[in-house]
């Protein structure tokens, strides 16, 4: 959350390094996604239990195609469930 | 100035599961009084033994952690010493409907004005994982050698026998569906119980997301989940008690959508009669200064921090003599 806001897009904040379609950031503020070490796993989206996450296309990505986006992010209650399940610790959750 | 989530939450650490149901109904606590605008200081969360149990040390007002089972009686001693405190109490389903079903069945005919949550996951989540009363018969969750050999008991059937005066089902993540409940709940004068449909991802792995949401069973028109959850107000049903002549027929009501389970459970208000007298309208009948001077704003001490109550003209009484 230290990073400088680059951006915004799909009601959330983008932070970091940011060089599409190479570079894609840190996406969200509570529920922050690191776009560039997520694998396109999608625990998060089925383990979320109210729907925060959805998947953004990334062609030409090179960890994956397909990405976790928290599109609904002003839902998040804080169980922590897609932190703890992310195969890549890609996700960080924060109360605010 | 209006108060904001953060003015509810506190900096204790967490170590609820991922994903824990509690998560879903801490929110939707936290979220109601929000809505509902009491401030921190008027507001008291009570808990049994559980994991539940650690709902008040998340909830930045005040809070007592009590015994296993014994949070309704802690309640009742708060409310009636200070009945300007809305008092809302967080029971399990094994502490409040096993080692405390006979505090449930008493709290429901006092009829105080209160708000009593049931986390029901089916298990006893601290402990294990072992079956709590809920579980119905012929379950088996994973810490269990053998299905559950006992019957589930109905929470909803026994509130209504015991006369709790609201009696709603919510549901852990419908969070803006329990958020209402809680709020009508509070809002409710007379003893109101909401029990939450609450999951337990580490024990209870039967009773599940996937498993509320019907994945098991694929409409073959639409090719989608038909959810077990209905909403109740979205059915018609009406279980507001307006007048005396309703209380049987909307007591046989709620008790007949009491017994839906499986495929369908209903959410909701199952029941609601704001006509019986609360206790705190029965004391102060007899206590005609109850209202004005209730035991927490009764002066106990001089300004030297002596007592004011004087019990020696009750030992002279008693002082034997010759
Ligand atoms: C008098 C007493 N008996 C037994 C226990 C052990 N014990 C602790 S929690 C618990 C049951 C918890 O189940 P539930 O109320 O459903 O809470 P959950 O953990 O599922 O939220 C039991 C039996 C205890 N702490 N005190
Ligand atoms: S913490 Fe829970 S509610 Fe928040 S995004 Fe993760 S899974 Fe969803
Ligand atoms: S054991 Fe179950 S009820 Fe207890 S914190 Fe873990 S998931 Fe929640
Ligand atoms: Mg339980």
């Amino acid at each position: 959350m230290k990073k400088p806001v680059v951006g915004e897009h799909n009601a959330h904040k983008i932070r970091g390094d940011v060089k599409p379609p190479e570079k894609l950031g840190i996406h969200g503020t509570s529920v922050a996604v690191d776009q560039d070490s997520c694998e396109g796993d999608g625990i998060c989206i089925s383990v979320c239990p109210v729907n925060v996450f959805n998947w953004i296309s990334s062609p030409g990505h090179a960890t994956s195609s397909k990405k976790s986006d928290p599109v609904n992010e002003i839902d998040c209650i804080f169980c922590r469930a897609c932190e703890s399940q992310c195969p890549v610790r890609a996700i960080k959750i924060t109360e605010l | 100035m209006a108060l904001k989530l953060s003015d509810y939450r506190t900096q204790v650490f967490n170590d609820w599961c991922p994903g824990c149901g509690n998560f879903g109904i801490l929110t939707s606590l936290q979220m109601a009084l929000v809505d509902l605008a009491v401030k921190p200081s008027r507001v008291v969360i009570i808990s049994g033994i559980g994991c539940h149990g650690k709902t008040p040390h998340f909830v930045n007002a005040y809070g007592v952690h009590t015994l296993h089972g014994r949070a309704l009686p802690f309640a009742i001693g708060i409310k009636l010493a200070n009945p300007e405190l809305e008092v809302i109490v967080h029971g399990g389903d094994g502490d409040g409907l096993g080692i405390g079903a006979g505090h449930f069945v008493n709290t429901g005919r006092r009829n105080l004005d209160m708000t009593y949550i049931i986390h029901d996951n089916g298990v006893y989540g601290l402990t294990k994982g072992q079956a709590s009363p809920t579980l119905k018969l012929g379950v088996k969750t994973k810490a269990m050698p053998k299905p559950n050999i006992n019957e589930g008991i109905n929470p909803i059937a026994l509130a209504l026998a015991a006369g709790f005066t609201f009696i709603a089902r919510s549901y852990c993540y419908d969070v803006g569906h329990l958020k209402e409940t809680i709020k009508m709940a509070v809002k409710h004068k007379g003893m109101a119980l909401v029990i939450v449909q609450q999951w337990c991802p580490t024990y209870n792995e039967i009773n599940t997301k996937g498993w509320y949401n019907g994945e098991d069973r694929i409409d073959p028109v639409t090719g989608k989940p038909i959810p077990r959850l209905y909403k109740l107000e979205e059915n018609g049903y009406d279980g507001v008690v307006r007048k005396p002549e309703d209380v049987l027929p909307k007591t046989v009501a709620a008790l007949t959508k009491a017994f839906e389970w499986d495929d369908k459970i209903p959410i909701g208000v199952f029941y609601q009669n704001e006509l019986v007298s609360t206790f705190q309208e029965r004391i102060s009948q007899r206590i005609t200064t109850y209202p004005g001077t209730p035991p927490a704003k009764e002066i106990i001490a001089d300004n030297m921090g002596e007592p004011v109550t004087s019990i020696k003209k009750m030992l002279d009484e008693l002082k034997v003599t010759g």
